[in-house]
């Protein structure tokens, strides 16, 4: 009889402590955080400084959340992952975000190259990619279910392009892009707008490998050439390459140079091209005179008390979709990604710029919202302040 | 092609390009040739003298470049002597026989550093060093000005570096090494010593280009890896080891880079130097100017 009381007193204790224990690390333990994964190039042969601007811009949004409590009493955790602008970076960079990490979708992304397989991870694990910088047409007119955009494509930058082209007169129009989905893309894109507006000048196109260290051959075969318009389609170092060997071979300034997106407006432009970027013009999606948001001005605001200058587009890109992440998160009411996709189809959420809502058509447009205010600025004075950059076109936006 | 001026824009870029490549070549072969051990980080030290010489306008407000080309050189010169010294030569005097695969492990581990090292003291930016020379109009043409001072350089330094090994004791001893180790040392020759000046002398003429390019190709942290991949491509191409071979093989290399972008097609740029490696190989299986026994 003692030993048998003996016994149950050991297994009630053996039994109160695993209660105990078990209670302790569930029960007391703090909510998980939800975290985010922010994929972007972050070294070369990618795009560093579009990469890190990006990264600043997302962990405002993190910030501005968490200081708010965080979503749904949970705090929000970004995981930072660098792709290095390569396809196979990305893809493994994904892959180890969705399964070691365990995030809920994937932000950051910026080369086209890299997005377009980058996309097909997130299908497979059924994850949300966000999409803020990418441009390729093809990345929403696949039509996949957990891809989402919010950016212009090239279709749309082509589309301006051509129609301040075709208003310039322009007579002999070379393209110069880089052999990636984005340089080769565009170069379509450009040639499908000529047709549709009904443009016709002498048209060039030269490919270059986008590792190259010398575009000088290239640039002397545009020389021969003779064109009166040059389009620089390239993405990182060779961009700030074009602008200095084009100078060197004669072409600039005396021939006009047009950037196929906002590159011009890197704080780093000024000290790789010096004077020889007086002149050069871009497509670009942000301009200091465009109007923003409540959220884009605290975003403003906050962003130059930490890094004491100026955000531009990628800055305002970074923060804008991991903000519209966390928006649908909430109201969602869960982390599950199929609840998040469901949020993002239905809602309406509030941007930088205006609002976005994402809709299923067909095409390019396929979750996808085009940030409006495109337009075409130039650098008229060796490093001028963007809000005295004049801008060129549309004439509504150039008042 | 329908003007002859830029046919000879082309030659001369490529003509510019071939003297900088062979530069890659020369310090890669001769390292191998005193060595015998393939410095796979040799990129790197093309880009680390790009970064001192941007470090140097910098500081200095980019008043004075040319005095800051000689100190740069100086740097890298004595980057490669201490890494030499303290890193690559106790492999050379413990391991024996394993050696070689430390030595693969070794510089591969050196070009991640110093490329991560960049990444992290400079960030991943694009920076570039002021013009050198302005570009100079010349019979109907235009001459870039830094093209002209970095095709003059790496002539220059080519030339001092054969006079070097020619006319003074430790250019004699240097290829005394490089003919035989062992009987080098049995003559009273330091063959330590005299891998130290070979890695030293080496690397700095792969900073020659990185310093001499680095207003035309601008420095990041990558911006060493084509040249080093080219670097090889001529190793293979002129002969393992041979000098005359990674001056002649540089040259080709530049010319046939030029040349095919603009005869034939500029998409297929890097192919052309791959596609002529590939010809001399199966015409000459030691390269153009290699040899069974190979000399400095």
């Amino acid at each position: 009889m003692k030993r048998r009381t003996v016994l149950a007193v050991v297994v009630a204790v053996i039994v109160i402590a695993a209660a105990a224990f078990f209670a302790f690390t569930t029960l007391s333990r703090p909510a998980e955080p939800i975290k985010i994964g922010l994929l972007t190039p972050l070294s070369p042969p990618g795009d560093p400084g579009a990469g890190t601007r990006i990264r600043r811009g997302a962990e405002i949004a993190v910030e501005i959340f968490n200081e708010q409590g965080g979503v749904l009493g949970r705090k929000i955790e970004l995981i930072v992952e660098d792709d290095a602008g390569t396809p196979e970076k990305g893809v493994a960079g994904a892959r180890k975000l969705i399964t070691s990490d365990k995030v809920v979708a994937i932000g950051g992304q910026y080369h086209s190259s890299v997005a377009l397989q980058v996309q097909e991870v997130c299908e497979e694990f059924k994850v949300i990619c966000m999409f803020p910088h990418p441009s390729a047409a093809a990345i929403t007119e696949k039509g996949r279910t957990w891809t989402f955009r919010i950016h212009v494509t090239d279709l749309d930058r082509s589309d301006i392009l051509i129609r301040w082209a075709k208003e310039k007169g322009f007579k002999r129009v070379a393209a110069v892009a880089e052999n990636t989905d984005f340089g080769l893309g565009y170069i379509k894109n450009l040639k499908d707008k000529m047709k549709e507006y009904q443009y016709s000048p002498e048209f060039f196109e030269i490919v270059f490998d986008r590792t190259t260290k010398d575009l000088t051959p290239e640039l002397l075969k545009v020389k021969d050439f003779n064109p009166d318009l040059i389009i620089n389609i390239g993405v990182g170092a060779p961009t700030f390459l074009m602008i200095n060997q084009a100078a060197e071979v004669g072409l600039l300034p005396k021939v006009q140079m047009a950037a196929s997106f906002d590159w011009p407006t890197r704080v780093e432009f000024w000290d790789n091209v010096g004077d020889k970027g007086v002149g050069i013009v871009w497509v670009g999606t942000f301009h200091p005179k465009i109007s923003l948001t409540d959220m884009g001005k605290k975003f403003l605001e906050r962003y130059r008390q930490k890094y004491n200058e100026d955000p531009i587009y990628p800055d305002f890109q970074g923060f804008g979709h991991i903000y519209v992440l966390l928006q649908a998160i909430q109201k969602a009411g869960s982390d599950d990604p199929e609840k998040i996709r469901q949020a993002l189809l239905n809602n309406e959420f509030d941007y930088w710029v205006g609002k976005v809502r994402f809709r299923q058509v067909a095409g390019p447009g396929w979750q996808h919202v085009t940030v409006p205010s495109l337009h075409i600025a130039q650098w008229t004075a060796p490093r001028q302040k963007l809000s005295d950059a004049p801008i060129l076109y549309p004439k509504e936006l150039a008042k | 092609m329908s003007t002859s001026p830029i046919f000879f824009e082309y030659l001369f870029s490529g003509l510019v390009l071939g003297l900088l490549y062979s530069l890659m070549a020369l310090g890669i072969s001769f390292i191998y040739g005193v060595m015998k051990m393939i410095n796979w980080a040799m990129g790197e030290f093309y880009m680390l003298a790009g970064y001192i010489m941007f470090l140097l306008t910098t500081i200095t407000g980019g008043k004075m470049l040319f005095p800051l080309i000689p100190a740069s050189l100086a740097a890298i010169f004595l980057i490669g002597f201490l890494l030499q010294r303290f890193v690559l030569k106790p492999m050379f005097t413990t391991l024996g026989e394993r050696r070689d695969e430390f030595v693969i492990i070794v510089t591969l581990s050196i070009s991640v550093f110093l490329k991560s090292l960049m990444v992290g003291l400079a960030g991943p930016y694009i920076y570039k060093v002021p013009d050198y020379l302005p570009n100079i109009p010349f019979d109907g043409f235009i001459i870039s000005g830094n093209r002209v001072l970095a095709g003059a350089a790496a002539l220059s330094a080519i030339i001092l570096f054969f006079l070097l090994l020619k006319y003074t004791w430790v250019g004699r001893a240097l290829r005394a090494t490089a003919q035989d180790r062992l009987a080098a040392q049995s003559l009273g020759i330091n063959v330590w010593n005299i891998d130290n000046y070979a890695f030293a002398i080496g690397v700095s003429l792969a900073g020659v280009a990185g310093v001499m390019l680095a207003p035309v190709y601008m420095v990041y942290p990558e911006s060493g890896v084509v040249p080093a991949v080219k670097g090889f491509v001529i190793l293979v191409m002129g002969g393992l080891g041979s000098l005359t071979g990674s001056l002649v093989g540089g040259i080709i290399l530049g010319l046939a880079e030029s040349l095919g972008t603009a005869l034939i097609d500029p998409r297929y740029r890097e192919v052309y130097g791959f596609l002529l490696m590939i010809i001399v190989l199966a015409v000459k299986p030691r390269g153009l100017f290699g040899r069974v026994e190979r000399e400095v």
